[in-house]
């Protein structure tokens, strides 16, 4: 999934999480297919972005091989704490996430 | 001169050189605990500053809150968002003023922070979730006074944490003999912050010690930690820190819960802009 600014949508972007009120109420599902309607709707409310599926980039190739460098990031970031199960388990989840490619940032957003 | 007269006398120094606290919150502070508050007097103190009134404007107004229709006065603000939220606004960009040109990346981290205490509270069902959020934003507030006022310790903190691999905290205590995080207390101290902010402040690298507020302590703890698990923004660190055993255990945490909350923190953290929130 990605995170798209409400002005770059076009239409017919699938949402990857939905939006919701503060109240917790669900204004658009997760799932839906964003219609003019529905990016109208996000204007009005002064909805910044939403999370949509896909990604930014060019290939599998090309994603893959920023997965890779972000677990090398990761890894190194965890290096000294590995010693310890609840920061090896922790460090775990966060590899699986890069791998799998959930939540992953495309470049020019990564700090 | 010895180096604990030197770290007395940064000490004094960085004590006369505080941030005050935006007049605004302390007034608001005092309303609140008199119980005279009403709604249009909260309006009338924001209305008083321009940019402020059209910051809270734009937040009643932003999806984030979502209310059905437009929210076209200060008053209607108030109500509408909540005198906690409005506090917590008011406090937090009068704070980041101060540092969004100079430590851009402190700042996403802070953010960063601020949205994982939120989902690790969810998943904890500890309190009030605004109120999380809030303690996680001003969490590294010390950093923030120290890189303002102590530019050339910094620079010395910096190069000790490149050159010796030297945890900030530890690098901080080396050249100045205090921390960040006695900084923060300080500024808290100097702000009469209630202990939910102050504690979380003075302890979030060791949540143990933390007496009034320890389970809030607790999620900015290890909310500071998955951030940093993640890489979003930068707090200076270079590595993941340690999780404070016990305080894990005071969360409650098992194998389910951390899995989820690793899920939320990147889910939030994947939908945070790069500017401001507001």
């Amino acid at each position: 999934m990605r995170r798209k600014a409400v002005e770059c949508l076009a239409g017919g972007e699938v949402l990857a999480r939905e939006v919701r009120r503060a109240d917790g109420t669900v204004l658009l599902g997760r799932g839906r297919k964003l219609t003019r309607a529905d990016l109208e709707t996000l204007r009005r409310l002064a909805v910044p972005g939403v999370l949509v599926e896909g990604d930014e980039f060019a290939d599998a190739e090309q994603r893959a091989a920023w997965a890779a460098a972000q677990v090398k990031l990761l890894d190194r970031r965890f290096a000294p704490v590995l010693g310890d199960p609840f920061m090896k388990a922790l460090h775990m989840l966060f590899r699986q996430r890069l791998l799998t490619g959930d939540c992953l940032r495309p470049p020019e957003e990564r700090s | 001169m010895t180096s604990g007269n030197l770290s007395a006398q940064k000490r004094v120094m960085l004590l006369k050189n505080l941030p005050t606290l935006p007049g605004m919150v302390a007034q608001l502070n005092r309303a609140v605990a008199s119980d005279t508050l009403s709604a249009n007097d909260v309006a009338r103190l924001i209305g008083q500053d321009q940019v402020l009134s059209a910051k809270v404007l734009k937040l009643a107004n932003s999806a984030f809150f979502g209310f059905s229709r437009r929210v076209g006065s200060l008053s209607q603000a108030v109500v509408l968002l909540g005198f906690d939220v409005v506090k917590g606004l008011i406090l937090t960009s009068s704070v980041f003023d101060l540092m969004k040109d100079q430590a851009r990346e402190l700042w996403r981290h802070s953010l960063g922070v601020s949205a994982a205490c939120r989902v690790v509270g969810g998943q904890v069902g500890l309190g009030d979730p605004e109120e999380l959020g809030l303690a996680g934003l001003l969490h590294d507030l010390g950093k923030v006074v120290l890189r303002v006022h102590m530019t050339q310790d910094m620079a010395q903190v910096w190069e000790l944490v490149q050159s010796e691999s030297m945890p900030v905290r530890q690098a901080e205590q080396r050249v100045l003999g205090f921390d960040h995080a006695q900084v923060g207390r300080w500024l808290a101290e100097a702000w009469r912050l209630p202990e939910e902010l102050a504690e979380p402040m003075h302890h979030h690298h060791q949540p143990g010690l933390a007496r009034r507020a320890p389970l809030m302590t607790a999620v900015v703890h290890l909310a500071d930690l998955l951030v940093r698990a993640y890489g979003f923004g930068d707090g200076a660190d270079v590595w993941v820190p340690q999780a404070d055993r016990e305080a894990m255990k005071g969360l409650g945490l098992n194998a389910d819960r951390l899995e989820a909350m690793v899920a939320g923190v990147c889910e939030e953290l994947l939908t945070l802009p790069a500017g401001e929130p507001w």
